[in-house]
């Protein structure tokens, strides 16, 4: 109870919900670090800049600290209340998975000896080879496909590992193949441990064939034959069929890239020489080396780093939050306008509306930035009706950009939820509108307790999924501003870089500084993860998938 | 009497106040929303080249920006290779996504629950983190420069986007598909003359996000496609907007952007039905 109350987070995970315990303690731990170095600094004004409203930025984040707290806490009452009531709690997913991991597992040998036990001496030595050598039981048992498939496998393997798979798996850990480059030696390397991995999973797929035929033999019964395992590939089985391709692509351009990233961030790959670390770049004599956690430790204690992150760290929670409200309210204010009867021309001013959201976004946003330049039309315009004596540089002040950047995300985004709440709002069920009407409620009334409620009950999960993918927003940011204006104290994040768009110009942008982009990269992940992780397992569609059946 | 006669005029004035206050408002977040379209039509037409200009629409109209489009800069071909890029992507991404979809929603095998989350947590990557990965990738198959370097990627991640399709799959009643298999249609067949007409909207959708892909996307084709002649739209106008070709190029970008939306936005305006079924049943269920 103690430490509940200092520590929530500690006090969920002990209290079984692991998971959900370390997101909390994370953002505690995060956000009490950030107050502890150099919040308290922004708090009392010991650091200022001049476009970042730095005192917000510190109380801001005691109110957020001061959520999760509160969060944490009130789950963790919960959770003692329910023990208490002998209510069960939803608990650890990873030990619930390693649970019921093991009781399969103990199943498994379970049936396995009892076969063994009953079974002729043939399929008693079939079920022992069928540990070491893919696919000749079934071949035996008169299952060709399966078994062809199979022993090709272990064929292929066998000689692939000899040919360069077992130099390669050296050469993940040693990054040191003559001919071969560091960063290869790391995608070759990701690749054998994937096959490695597979080959597990086929000797044991290859265990249970065996072990199925068996028991079916000493039961007596048919097996199956060859030609029903060819239309059973189009039939019961079609899904192995069908998530071939998908599964290939996936692995090989995206599991693959994404493990090759996180390991760059524990090696010393960068273009950029820093002191006191040894970066390198691969060539075919100078070799990568693993360092550890050495990136990380740039990220947070050069001072440079560490404002850079806080910088751009804060300024993309509230250009998600900003933008994905304004988006969401002004769509439904301008659905809720066009949808009213006494409105003419309805169609023509949705189209006129689709046309905004149609326009490729690197079209409709190079226009609005070219609109706001020096000599540009919005300058000319302010100047001719005498507003201004000179032009304004729009995009020279972090501040004006950041307005200017939610005001035009505005006009891109708002028509895409106009579509989305007029086609929610025919969904309303119309008889409480009646029932309302005939009740005597204004319709401020009606908006607020009946279509407001509905609405928000359907688009929960909308607001999240988008609330995340603002965080990773390249489009606008990069199209408008380019993260511009440049640091003013010589870090490498613009003053309108988020973290999504710093992560850009680390990597693609000179210096390429690939090991603390990757680091960089991890670190949102474990953000925008968590946050998912935790309203995805509020949400209802994670709950109960079968409801809507 | 008299009183609720006096209510029912107070009453009509209101209504007709409304009126008018609300169509004057549409009409001028309509003319807020199309400045800046008009502004690039009326650039495009423009007898300047750069952007800076002393009045708003153009003192002079020309058609020359779209005839040197055409003639004079690789602009054709950069508007061939999206094309082929995303007519094919539409074709293939589409295919793949709807069966993934389809897949995870009616079947039931042991590691579909596994293959769900790990996609989902796949998505919490930010994209582009993997890209150096990809060009390693790409370049180990020889195809950096190459326009099917573009598709391979896009058509390989297809799988992984089912969310939306699958969430609106599952509303589709179940009785349909399944009696036609008691009926014995294989499971193709099912997919591609039962299934997917049910799914129209849906499938409307997904093509039109497939298409709309390689005209808007910036980040792996400026990385992949190295070669002026390989660039797709995206690419190819953003390098006109540079500060050093910005001045030359302003109004043939101007021209570039209405020709490439032209044709996507009278999609969008045609598909605007199906587009607003798609995406109300992926934000409800997604």
């Amino acid at each position: 109870m103690i430490i509940n109350l200092f520590v929530p987070g500690l006090g969920t995970s002990l209290l079984g919900d692991i998971e959900l315990g370390l997101a909390y303690l994370l953002g505690e731990f995060l956000l009490v670090l950030y107050l502890a170095t150099l919040g308290w600094q922004h708090l009392i004004g010991r650091i200022s800049y001049s476009y970042l409203n730095l005192p917000l930025l510190a109380t801001l984040a005691i109110a957020a600290f001061l959520c999760i707290y509160y969060f944490a806490l009130r789950h963790n009452v919960k959770m003692v209340i329910n023990k208490r009531e002998g209510r069960a709690n939803t608990g650890s997913y990873v030990i619930n998975f390693f649970k019921r991991t093991a009781v399969k597992i103990k199943t498994f040998f379970a049936a396995y000896a009892f076969a063994y036990h009953q079974a002729s001496d043939r399929d008693k030595g079939l079920l022992s080879i069928s540990w070491f050598i893919l696919g000749l039981p079934a071949i035996i048992h008169k299952q060709f496909i399966r078994g062809i498939l199979l022993l090709s496998f272990q064929v292929l393997f066998i000689l692939y590992m000899i040919a360069r798979g077992a130099r390669d798996f050296v050469g993940l850990f040693t990054l040191r193949v003559p001919g071969i480059l560091s960063t290869q030696s790391i995608v070759f390397g990701v690749a054998v441990i994937i096959l490695i991995l597979f080959g597990l999973f086929l000797v044991f797929l290859n265990v249970n064939i065996t072990l199925r035929n068996v028991v079916l033999i000493s039961g007596k019964e048919e097996l199956e034959k060859t030609k029903e395992e060819l239309s059973s590939l189009i039939n019961k089985r079609f899904y192995l069929s069908a998530l071939f391709i998908p599964v290939i692509g996936a692995l090989l351009f995206t599991i693959i890239p994404l493990v090759f990233m996180i390991l760059i961030a524990f090696t010393n790959y960068s273009y950029r020489v820093v002191e006191g670390y040894q970066n390198v770049v691969p060539t075919w004599d100078t070799y990568l080396s693993w360092v550890g956690f050495d990136t990380f430790r740039r990220v947070f204690s050069v001072s440079k780093n560490l404002q850079d992150l806080v910088q751009t760290f804060s300024w993309t929670m509230i250009w998600a939050i900003l933008s994905t409200l304004t988006c969401y309210f002004g769509g439904l204010f301008l659905a809720m306008l066009l949808n009213k009867k006494n409105i003419k021309g309805k169609i023509i001013y949705r189209s006129l509306f689709v046309i905004s959201m149609a326009l490729p976004q690197f079209v409709s946003l190079l226009v609005m930035r070219t609109m706001f330049e020096d000599f540009g039309p919005i300058n000319t315009i302010l100047q001719q009706w005498g507003w201004t004596e000179t032009f304004i540089s729009f995009w020279d002040d972090a501040t004006i950009s950041k307005i200017l950047i939610v005001t035009i995300n505005m006009w891109v985004g708002i028509p895409y939820y106009m579509l989305l709440m007029s086609g929610l709002l025919i969904n309303v069920p119309k008889d409480y509108y009646e029932a309302a009407t005939i009740e005597g409620a204004s319709r401020g009334q009606i908006f607020s307790k009946i279509t407001f409620p509905h609405l928000l009950y359907m688009t929960t999960p909308l607001l999240i999924t988008s609330f995340v993918s603002n965080i990773n927003n390249f489009n606008v940011i990069w199209f408008l501003t380019a993260g511009e204006p440049s640091s003013t104290y010589g870090g490498t994040a613009g003053g309108t870089d988020i973290l999504i768009t710093w992560l850009y110009k680390l990597t693609m942008k000179a210096p390429m500084d690939y090991n603390f982009g990757a680091a960089i990269g991890i670190i949102m992940f474990i953000i925008s993860a968590t946050l998912s992780l935790i309203i995805f397992r509020r949400s209802r569609a994670y709950r109960s998938e079968e409801e809507y059946r | 009497m008299a009183k609720a006669d006096k209510t029912i005029k107070s009453y009509k004035a209101t209504r007709t106040f409304d009126a008018i206050w609300s169509n004057l408002l549409a009409f001028v977040l309509v003319a807020l929303w199309m400045i800046p379209v008009l502004w690039i039509v009326a650039s495009a037409f423009s007898t300047q080249i750069g952007y800076i200009s002393t009045t708003f629409f153009p003192t002079s109209w020309t058609f020359d920006n779209f005839v040197d489009l055409f003639t004079k800069t690789k602009f054709p071909q950069w508007l061939l290779n999206t094309a082929i890029i995303a007519i094919a992507n539409t074709v293939l991404t589409t295919f793949f996504t709807t069966i993934t979809a389809y897949i995870l929603s009616r079947f039931r095998f042991k590691s579909r629950k596994l293959l769900m989350n790990i996609s989902l947590i796949l998505g919490m990557f930010p994209g582009f983190m993997a890209m150096i990965a990809v060009y390693l990738i790409l370049s180990m198959f020889n195809l950096i420069g190459s326009i099917w370097a573009l598709l391979i990627y896009y058509v390989a991640g297809a799988g992984l986007g089912f969310f939306t399709c699958k969430g609106y799959f599952d509303t589709l009643p179940k009785d349909i598909d399944e009696s036609a298999y008691l009926d014995g249609a294989s499971h193709l067949r099912i997919f591609f003359q039962i299934f997917l007409p049910l799914a129209k909207p849906m499938l409307i959708y997904t093509a039109l996000l497939a298409f709309m892909a390689p005209w808007a996307d910036y980040i792996l084709a400026s990385l992949v496609l190295t070669s002026d002649a390989s660039k797709t739209v995206a690419v190819g106008l953003y390098s006109w907007m540079d500060s050093t070709m910005i001045n030359v190029y302003f109004t043939k970008f101007a021209a570039g952007c209405v020709v490439v939306a032209i044709p996507i936005v009278t999609l969008y305006i045609f598909l605007q039905k199906f587009f607003i079924e798609g995406i109300s049943a992926g934000a409800v269920k997604g």
